[in-house]
């Protein structure tokens, strides 16, 4: 009597589906979750750029600050720190077609600590 | 069984893939879930992102407009001006060819391709924005409504739904860009940031996008976002917290109906909608009045003139208006006689959307019938506020100095006084604020009023704030470009400023201060003068103090040549043959300049010196006292001489206290033939009788009377009687009886047949006709009088006599006198025996209509007066305080100045007299209308709320800068029309070789006096603090960079409750018709009063606008014309001669309405005094500004996330995207930094001007999100 099951035929046919179904899903999960967590650092890092904004008018100059991976400041370097942030103040801004009008602005620099990561900003200080 | 196993294969073949397939889609359906979770959370991190990136962006235009703002407004030595959208600022140069600085620079408060220019293209920024809606790159309307939920389209800005139903909100032409969906937009343009936080805007756009400078947007510094933005002026709007409705009042320009009711409703304090200095006199009606789609029948908005306080039948529906807007202002007042008036005062509205609500949260002002719905505010954001101040500062950056004085110790201060005393320090030590060295306390302590230079010597900071306006007004002004110095000289310059000084003593809030209404002396003053240790010893003010405009003499003959005892009448005409004896005696006429309600008393002693020389026939003394002797001349107008309801009275004119002198402080006469005893002897009388030399005394015949120079010295009244010392005067005045002859009286024989006449008789009054008079004159008599000489130095302008404090005679015998013989002296051509005997004008302000003193008729006051208008005669009750000798108060040609000129005099209030007066108290209750002036107003006089009452003052006393001769008839201008204007009105006044309308016309112009003053606003809460003050509404309502949007609606609001008053000629003249009132003293059904047409008044401020120039100084509103309408309702007479209605008339109309044809003198308003065409600049002046503390930014951000495919110096609005977009609003305040060293102006010289000294902060934000 000949056994029951699958097929050789079903069987490859199957696990050639599931593969590469798999594979392809495989793929994809690691491009999401980094899509995902290129996003949740870009916003951390906006909040940053927006203490760092906040801050701007009353920090010294040119003096590091120290973020966690989430954002939150710490008030020293640590080996929890994902990020330094700087403010470096006065710089130039412009109005256009006038040189005469003397902005107060900030630079903002935020870098990860890993070395791989860094942006700046430019935001404009009460007078 | 084969089957069976075979059929069972067949089914179980590709079960495995159906499983398979089954498990695929489970774990495909897992993976998309969980790619469509990431996803989600990818996006709304990235909305977070944006937003908090476009947060970035929201403080660049806070923050270039905080830049511009202190740029603009902070620098020293500079003027600056604001006006929605835009600040310019003036230095002091004038350029040649130019009459005034041009702007030195411009600063937009709007994002525009240049921020700061020295130059203003209009028509060319105009141009620019013609087709902005379709460069969509470049430009953004600001003004972009969005649907809001309650599905009405919302705008950020200006809603267009109330176009053209509130007044002063309109279209002056289609905006560029308007369609049907969007009827107002606003364009201003982009500014794109970079990532290096420059800022620019495109070189050109096209249908491929906007283009930028490739060398400065570049893949390494992109655009990061772009903003927009624009800055309103809060004082551009009505302030919810400030304004009210008004009650419009002024002081009674005369005997009307209407005049007499405002006499009636003189304000209390707490009225302040009435005080028309108050921010809570603008109105908020133009706004308010169509909320819940108006409708004229509502209580919020009557018809025009409907709602009337002066009209019986109208005034229910007034007060319910009124009531109705005190239950939703702040500044509402406590009213005792309507429990619905209600009081507010502790509320205050923190946004415009608060306005909604009442305290108890139900809808404010419901319960007084003030009806509102939800889309009135929000439609009405752009024409209210909840905040709007502007700087009290002078052209120079400096504190302005209140129309108070204070008492110097702290003690007296009331409460009013210490808030201003606070209001107007910047050090802890001294306020900028002049002081009195004391107050009254009784009679024993008169205070510094009662002396003439106590304020001066005793009270250092008086003489610090002289020397620091001095200082100013050297320097030319900085807007204007010079200086009064330059303009007056220093000497008039001086005298202006004492004469400022002198008048805040007597004119702020007096009854505290002066002897008040229970003291034989009330509510007078004695000049302040400058000691001569100054250097300027002949300078002073006028006080409340008589100077002298006449000095006569009377021979009252008391006896004649009898036979038996009886007069001897040979031929039996009853004319006595001949008269034997006679007593002389002197009387001078007291003046007081200072004039006016509350009623005065003032108390003085005069001497007159040289009398002894006096003589009649070859030598015959008229035994006249010489020395030091003195009469002290004190009599109240409350003494015993009120029995009877009957009162001396007078207290109220010129011409006070003319009785004093021959009458004891208890009324009764003053005794004769005694000199030791100043309060009880009248001394200047022949201390015996004089016997007529041999012969002479026949009727028709003359005798020679020897005349001679005497000097007349005013002095206090308690004034030592020791030897005459040097400066022991207040005041003197040397006049010359000339050696004439002088008639024989024609005496009857029935006034000699019971004996002598006794002279005491005279000065015993007596009840005529239900007057009290005294009989100093009567028939018979012979008197001669020297007279004000129109032609002298004064040209009978008693302000330029009172002014000086010797007017000696000259010593150049060519010059003309001050003071001449009376014209009937010895009138040319008429022999001696016709001659009048009795050459004089004495005047009392007791009477007017019933005539002056005489005998045996009592002289008409028309014959002792002359003629302000040169060949007008007054009515008898009109009858004005001119000289006899004044034949037109006409404005003399001095040096550059041509003159013939009508002057500057003013009108009398009531039923007072016309004439030269500096009063302009803000007082006059019904108890003025009374000429005795017995009943003394009690009430405390209100303070002086605008500088504009200096404009009764001379500024000519000392001519100016290029010609010494005094200018009489001129005093400070305040308005653009006075009587002398000849030139256009579409022109702003001249005074230059071509064409001179008034020498206040000249550069610098007079009402740039106003800008050294102020009052601080104290009630019923203080909205005056740190220099500056709130509600005020700013002249420069132009809308830059839109200007074909009208917002005139706060200034309708400040215009609303304003009157003009112009009396015609005729109204004068007519004796039927008198602005006086009837000759029985009722008053006329006429109204001289008018409203102010806001609409044509300000077509004249925007065409001043579009010509490219702004409202420098709040005073510049005295340029401008008002156009009156007449009320309706009312009577404005249908004589023939009144001048015409204004209906018609537009601004440039306004000099021939006021002035007529400069041929004819009775056409039309010639006979309107000087404070009467500046009144209404009074009323509008302290609540209007040129500069703001409170902006309002209106912007607009977004962030911007390039697209791969557009270039990196390109921005296209399709494909490169829109990450964020914000809207809103921030509520800037410029105020006086707490944190600045105060330094005292005064006395450093380098202290810096408080413009320096401001700091600037966001006070509230605001998200358009309807």
């Amino acid at each position: 009597m000949k056994p029951g099951g699958f097929s050789l035929v079903e069987s490859v046919l199957a696990l050639g589906i599931i593969g590469t179904v798999l594979v392809a899903a495989i793929g994809i999960l690691p491009q999401a979750l980094n899509t995902s967590e290129q996003s949740y650092q870009r916003m951390v890092r906006a909040l940053i750029f927006a203490h760092l904004q906040s801050q701007s008018s009353t920090s010294d100059s040119a003096t590091d600050l120290f973020f966690d991976s989430a954002g939150t400041p710490q008030p020293t370097r640590a080996a929890s720190t994902a990020y330094i942030g700087r403010t470096t103040k006065p710089v130039k801004a412009s109005l256009p077609g006038s040189t005469k009008v003397s902005l107060n602005a900030a630079k903002l620099e935020l870098s990860s600590t890993d070395g791989r990561w860094q942006d700046h900003r430019t935001v404009l200080l009460p007078p | 069984m084969k089957d069976l196993r075979q059929s069972k294969t067949r089914r179980d073949a590709g079960a495995a893939l159906v499983l398979v397939l089954s498990l695929l889609a489970f774990v495909v359906v897992l993976a998309l879930a969980a790619l469509q979770v990431s996803g989600d959370q990818a996006r709304l991190e990235a909305l977070a992102t944006d937003s908090m990136e476009v947060e970035t962006l929201r403080d660049f235009p806070l923050n270039i407009v905080l830049r511009l703002l202190k740029d603009a407004t902070t620098s020293a030595s500079v003027l600056w001006s604001s006006q929605p959208g835009m600040i310019r600022i003036y230095g002091s140069s004038i350029p040649p060819g130019q009459s005034k600085p041009p702007a030195l620079m411009h600063y937009r408060l709007y994002s525009a391709p240049s921020m700061r220019t020295p130059m203003l293209d209009a028509s060319a920024e105009q141009r620019s924005m013609e087709s902005w809606s379709g460069l969509p790159g470049t430009w953004v309307d600001l003004n972009e409504p969005i649907r809001a939920r309650s599905g009405r389209p919302s705008y950020p800005i200006a809603d267009p739904t109330r176009l053209n139903l509130t007044d002063g909100y309109a279209l002056r032409q289609t905006p560029p860009g308007a369609s049907a969906l969007q009827p107002l937009p606003l364009p201003v343009c982009w500014f794109y940031v970079l990532k290096d936080g420059s800022m620019v805007v495109p070189q050109s756009e096209d249908a491929d996008g906007a283009h930028f400078n490739p060398a400065q947007v570049t893949a390494s510094n992109p655009i990061a976002g772009r903003i927009a933005f624009w800055t309103d002026d809060e004082s551009c709007k009505l302030n919810l917290n400030t304004a009210s409705t008004p009650l419009p009042w002024d002081r009674p320009a005369a005997n009307t109906l209407t005049e007499r009711a405002y006499a009636e409703i003189s304000p209390v304090a707490a009225q302040n909608y009435a005080d028309s200095s108050h921010p809570a006199f603008t109105s908020l009606t133009p706004v308010l009045k169509h909320f819940s789609a108006g409708h004229q029948d509502r209580i919020q908005w009557p018809p025009t003139d409907a709602a009337d306080p002066f009209s019986a039948a109208s005034q229910a529906l007034w007060r319910n208006h009124l009531g109705c807007y005190q239950s939703i202002s702040p500044t509402g007042a406590w009213m005792s006689d309507t429990s619905s008036w209600l009081n507010q005062n502790n509320r205050r509205y923190p946004t415009v959307n608060e306005f909604f609500f009442a305290t108890n949260r139900q809808q404010n002002g419901a319960t007084t019938g003030f009806a509102m719905m939800r889309q009135d505010l929000e439609q009405t954001h752009f024409l209210l506020t909840t905040h709007s101040a502007s700087p009290e500062l002078n052209p120079f950056g400096q504190p302005k100095i209140p129309l108070w004085m204070l008492p110097q110790e702290p003690l007296p201060r009331t409460v009013t006084e210490q808030r201003i005393h606070s209001l107007s320090s910047i050090t802890a030590t001294q306020p900028l604020a002049f002081q009195r060295a004391s107050i009254w306390s009784d009679a024993a302590n008169q205070g510094s009023s009662q002396s003439p230079t106590a304020d001066w010597d005793d009270v250092p900071r008086n003489r610090q704030l002289y020397a620091w306006l001095q200082s100013q007004t050297n320097q030319p002004m900085p807007g204007v470009g010079a200086s009064f110095a330059s303009k007056y000289g220093t000497r008039s310059r001086d005298q202006t400023l004492l004469s400022m000084l002198d008048m805040l003593r007597w004119a702020t809030p007096a009854t505290q201060a002066l002897p008040p209404s229970t003291a034989v002396n009330h509510h007078s003053a004695v000049p302040l003068q400058l000691t001569r240790s100054e250097g300027s010893a002949d300078l002073r003010g006028f006080g409340r103090f008589p100077t002298i405009t006449e000095v006569a003499i009377v021979f009252a003959f008391t006896d004649v040549e009898r036979v038996n005892g009886l007069p001897l009448d040979a031929n039996g005409d009853g004319i006595c043959d001949r008269a034997t004896k006679l007593r002389a005696f002197m009387v001078i006429n007291p003046c007081i300049v200072a004039s006016g309600p509350p009623a005065v008393s003032a108390s003085w002693s005069v001497r007159i010196r040289r009398l002894q020389h006096f003589t009649i026939g070859q030598g015959v003394g008229l035994l006249l006292p010489g020395g030091n002797v003195r009469n002290r001349c004190a009599v109240s107008n409350l003494s015993a001489l009120q029995g009877s309801g009957r009162a001396w009275g007078g207290g109220h004119g010129s011409y006070a206290c003319f009785a004093s002198q021959f009458l004891q402080p208890d009324g009764t006469p003053k005794l004769i033939g005694r000199r030791d005893d100043p309060a009880r002897d009248f001394p200047f009388i022949s201390n015996n009788d004089v016997r007529l030399p041999t012969g002479s005394g026949a009727p028709g015949s003359s005798l020679r009377f020897s005349g001679g120079a005497v000097i007349v010295d005013m002095m206090e009244p308690n004034a030592s009687q020791t030897s005459p010392r040097p400066n022991d005067s207040i005041h003197s005045v040397e006049v010359l009886f000339p050696d004439r002859a002088i008639p024989m009286p024609r005496l009857l024989v029935e006034d000699f047949v019971a004996g002598p006449r006794v002279i005491t008789q005279r000065f015993t009054p007596t009840n005529t006709q239900g007057e009290l008079r005294l009989p100093i004159i009567q028939r018979g008599d012979i008197v001669r009088s020297m007279v004000l000489n129109a032609q002298g130095p004064t040209g009978a302008d008693t302000r330029l006599l009172a002014a000086q404090r010797d007017v000696f005679l000259s010593e150049d015998s060519s010059s003309e006198p001050h003071f001449i013989t009376h014209p009937d002296y010895s009138p040319a051509g008429v022999p001696l025996s016709e001659a009048p005997p009795q050459a004089q004008s004495l005047r009392d302000a007791a009477y007017l209509s019933t005539g002056q003193y005489g005998g045996p008729m009592l002289q008409p006051t028309v014959t002792a007066s002359g003629q302000l208008l040169p060949g007008v005669t007054f009515a008898r009750q009109a009858t004005p305080n001119a000289p006899v000798t004044l034949h037109g108060a006409m404005q003399i040609a001095a040096g550059h100045d041509a003159g013939g000129r009508l002057g500057d005099w003013e009108s009398g209030m009531g039923i007072l007299e016309d004439g030269a007066s500096v009063n302009r108290f803000h007082s006059f209750t019904s108890s003025s209308f009374s000429r005795s002036g017995a009943i003394v107003d009690d009430a405390r006089p209100p303070p002086l709320t605008t500088a504009v009452a200096f404009g009764a003052l001379p500024s000519g006393v000392y001519g100016d800068a290029h010609n010494t001769t005094p200018r009489p008839w001129q005093t400070l201008l305040f308005c653009p029309n006075p009587a002398g204007r000849t030139s256009s009105s579409s022109e702003s006044g001249r005074f230059d070789s071509s064409h001179q309308d008034h020498p206040g016309f000249a550069t610098p112009r007079d009402h740039l006096w106003l800008e050294f003053f102020w009052q601080p606003v104290t009630a019923p809460r203080p909205l005056s603090s740190e220099f500056a003050t709130q509600g005020k509404v700013n002249l420069n309502f132009q809308i830059q960079p839109w200007t074909w949007l009208r917002r005139s609606t706060a200034i309708h609001g400040a215009l609303h409750g304003v009157r003009l008053t112009a009396l015609p000629t005729a109204a004068l003249t007519s004796t039927a018709e008198n602005a006086k009132g009837h000759l029985d003293g009722s008053p006329l059904d006429v109204q001289f009063r008018y409203r102010i047409d806001p609409d044509k008044t300000l077509a004249a401020f925007e065409a001043r606008f579009d010509a490219g120039d702004l409202f420098r100084t709040a005073s510049e509103v005295c340029d401008m014309f008002l156009v009156p309408s007449r009320i309706i309702g009312h009577n404005y007479d249908s004589d023939s001669s009144t001048p015409r209605d204004p209906t018609n008339l537009s601004a440039s109309d306004m000099t021939t309405w006021w002035n007529g044809e400069q041929t004819h003198l009775t056409d039309a308003f010639e006979a309107t005094g000087d404070n009467l065409r500046e009144a209404p600049y009074s009323q509008i002046y302290p609540r209007v500004c040129t500069q703001s503390n409170v902006f309002k930014l209106h912007y607009r951000v977004q962030s911007i996330q390039k697209a791969r495919s557009v270039p990196e110096d390109t921005f296209d609005s399709t494909r490169d995207r829109i990450s964020a977009d914000r809207r809103g609003s921030h509520l800037i305040e410029r105020r006086y930094k707490p944190s600045a060293t105060p330094r005292d102006p005064v006395t450093e010289a380098d202290a810096p001007s408080l413009h320096t000294q401001q700091e600037f902060r966001s006070i509230l934000h605001e998200t358009f999100s309807p």
